[in-house]
């Protein structure tokens, strides 16, 4: 796998400066990060093999500034809709979304017609009384690693200042209501570009039901899932899951 | 020196194995495991210890707010805090203090401290606190918030306060169009606050602006003497020399026939209260985003890849976290700490961990008569 050369710059979105990593050439396409907001990653290095990729980092994670008006997942939806139009030159992008980043994504989808194709990967926001995301935050870092990953080899490395700003920024947007939209079933259907759900086979933080009930109300939906993955499948199965999303893309 | 007498009301019955077999007392460990008679028992115990401080003489008796937890039965200070005032008739009644961001609306806050006040005839001394870490657990509230809720709940109640009503509030958290709170306090503009902490820089900042008393708990006596000076020094910056009344220090004690006696006595309710009681994996403690950036690094590199350690009478007492050993000791000791830290309020913990109610009141009543009356004459070399 080739590692590709990714430059580092900083856009601004309507006054909002965020730090953004590019690489690739090709079809311009969105990467919404995880909770983890790695910065790059091997999955990465794939896509751009076929694609311009454009990582934006949600403000509040590694080293982008958290305005006051961005409190909630709302917030972060409409700035991505504004993202993807500076990003996309106006027209519409294929966005990528991990886990948050994905539900941002499909919230993003939901307030403008923004983007292309939709991918989320291991996306909350689905409300399932009596089947709720694993508490992870009333976990160790060892035991919530174990819970998130198959393989502690992918756990990747993020320095201690990003780290603390990344935990911090993932509560004050999922911590109440916990990882839900609780109103998101009956809004989703508003989403009628090709949207694909990617579930990691083994994960035990948030139940395939998930995403399964995700694509019940999705008119363009499907779900893949990827075989020994844990919850990041991007991370625990780059190969994979890279070749279920680029076969989605073409 | 001045005498605040503090209780958290331990549950002192848990098991033998609990270090073993249970997470932590926070948050998780199971309510089948109170039982309501001794519960009652252990109410009226410990309520009747904070009416006999005043008996003792103390100028404060003090409860606080914790929530599901065997450490503290005191979810609600305000109701024991009014049993207290229907109990006693000179001494102040400390609430240290009211987790204002928990609750749904601080202007319940304020009504029911006014209501306490003038019932009091002003004895009311108002603590605020963010609430720890665990109480965002149990409330779902969000940590990364909390701060930012305090400090409006705190401008709100204190102008609710200090301004005629009715105003309107152009809040963030809790935007008002009446502001106008029946009762006001009986004392003017409102009561003493106090600003117990673990010593944070912002805390002892924002405690220091305001001239608020600033109280440090638990800590190894460095700490309090580092945290004080810090307190003066910030309250240069702001334009003032800072009094000794606006400085606390809680600190468990425990007054022995010798120091030998006072150690074996003291020692397994010393390790009861913190191996057991505050048994804390971290993340329990400081979820995401409750600290700043600056101390969440500090927090997460001292605790990192521990559950829990394991701490010891002996070793607490030589830090001076608390205090164990004979009158002559612990008074020779708290002179000596005095005359670094500069601290005008005491607030003594004379029950902790499963201390027993006969053992208690001894230990309070050996700790008012061999100690309290010459540390109140003491002088602090820092104030001199």
């Amino acid at each position: 796998m080739a590692q590709a050369a990714v430059i580092e710059t900083t856009i601004d979105v309507r006054g909002v400066p965020l730090v953004v990593r590019e690489a690739g050439d090709g079809k311009t396409l969105l990467y919404v990060h995880d909770e983890l907001s790695t910065g790059w990653n091997p999955f990465l290095d794939l896509l751009a093999e076929r694609f311009h990729i454009v990582a934006p980092e949600i403000p509040g994670f590694g080293g982008t500034a958290l305005p006051v008006w961005i409190e909630t997942i709302d917030d972060v939806a409409f700035l991505l809709a504004d993202v993807a139009d500076v990003v996309g030159g106006g027209v519409p992008i294929p966005v990528i979304g991990s886990s948050l980043g994905g539900w941002l994504a499909l919230e993003a989808a939901l307030r403008a017609a923004a983007f292309s194709r939709i991918a989320a990967i291991g996306s909350p926001g689905a409300y399932l009384p009596g089947d709720p995301p694993t508490d992870y935050f009333f976990m160790t870092p060892e035991e919530r690693f174990a819970l998130l990953f198959n393989d502690a080899a992918v756990v990747p490395e993020v320095s201690e200042d990003h780290s603390v700003r990344n935990q911090a920024m993932t509560a004050r947007l999922v911590w109440q209501p916990r990882y839900v939209s609780p109103k998101l079933e009956h809004r989703i259907h508003r989403i009628t570009e090709p949207t694909l759900v990617v579930w990691g086979s083994d994960d035990r933080f948030l139940s395939q039901a998930h995403g399964r009930a995700l694509v019940e109300n999705l008119p363009a939906g499907s779900i893949t899932v990827v075989a020994n993955s844990g919850h990041f499948a991007a991370l625990d199965q780059p190969a994979e899951t890279a070749n279920v999303i680029l076969d989605f893309l073409s | 020196m001045k005498f605040t007498y503090f209780h958290l009301m331990p549950w002192p019955h848990l098991a033998e194995d609990f270090e073993e077999t249970e997470r932590s007392a926070w948050v998780t460990y199971s309510n089948s495991n109170f039982d309501p008679q001794r519960g009652q028992e252990l109410y009226l115990d410990y309520l009747s210890e904070l009416v006999h401080a005043e008996e003792l003489g103390y100028d404060a008796i003090a409860v606080n707010e914790h929530h599901q937890t065997a450490y503290g039965l005191m979810p609600a200070p305000n109701i024991m805090a009014s049993w207290l005032i229907a109990n006693t008739k000179r001494a102040k009644i400390a609430i240290l203090g009211n987790a204002i961001p928990l609750r749904d609306h601080p202007l319940r806050i304020a009504e029911e401290l006014a209501m306490m006040d003038v019932i009091s005839g002003g004895r009311i001394v108002c603590g605020f606190v963010r609430g720890i870490g665990p109480e965002y657990h149990n409330f779902t509230m969000n940590p990364a918030v909390g701060l930012d809720r305090f400090r409006e709940a705190h401008d709100l109640i204190i102008k609710a306060w200090s301004e005629p009503g009715p105003f309107r509030w152009e809040g963030h958290h809790y935007p008002l169009e009446y502001v106008n709170p029946w009762p006001r306090p009986m004392q003017q503009p409102h009561p003493p606050i106090w600003v117990p902490s673990q010593g944070s820089g912002e805390t002892i900042t924002w405690a220091a602006e305001r001239r608020y008393t600033f109280v440090i708990t638990f800590t190894p006596h460095r700490n309090v003497t580092k945290f004080m000076q810090q307190y003066r020094d910030e309250a240069r910056q702001f334009g003032y020399e800072a009094s000794q009344d606006q400085m606390a220090w809680a600190v468990p004690i425990y007054v022995g026939e010798t120091d030998e006696s006072a150690m074996a006595e003291a020692a397994p309710h010393a390790e009861y209260m913190f191996n057991k009681l505050l048994k804390r994996p971290w993340p329990v403690f400081f979820p995401p985003g409750y600290l700043s950036e600056a101390s969440a690094k500090g927090v997460q590199r001292a605790f990192s890849g521990i559950g829990t350690q394991r701490v010891l009478a002996e070793k607490l007492n030589e830090e001076g976290q608390m205090l164990i050993g004979s009158a002559k000791t612990v008074l020779e000791r708290l002179k000596a700490f005095n005359d670094e830290d500069g601290v005008g309020n005491l607030v003594v913990l004379n029950q902790f961990g499963s201390m027993p109610h006969q053992m208690a009141v001894a230990n309070m009543d050996r700790f008012a008569r061999d100690v309290m009356p010459a540390l109140r004459e003491h002088k602090s070399a820092v104030y001199q």
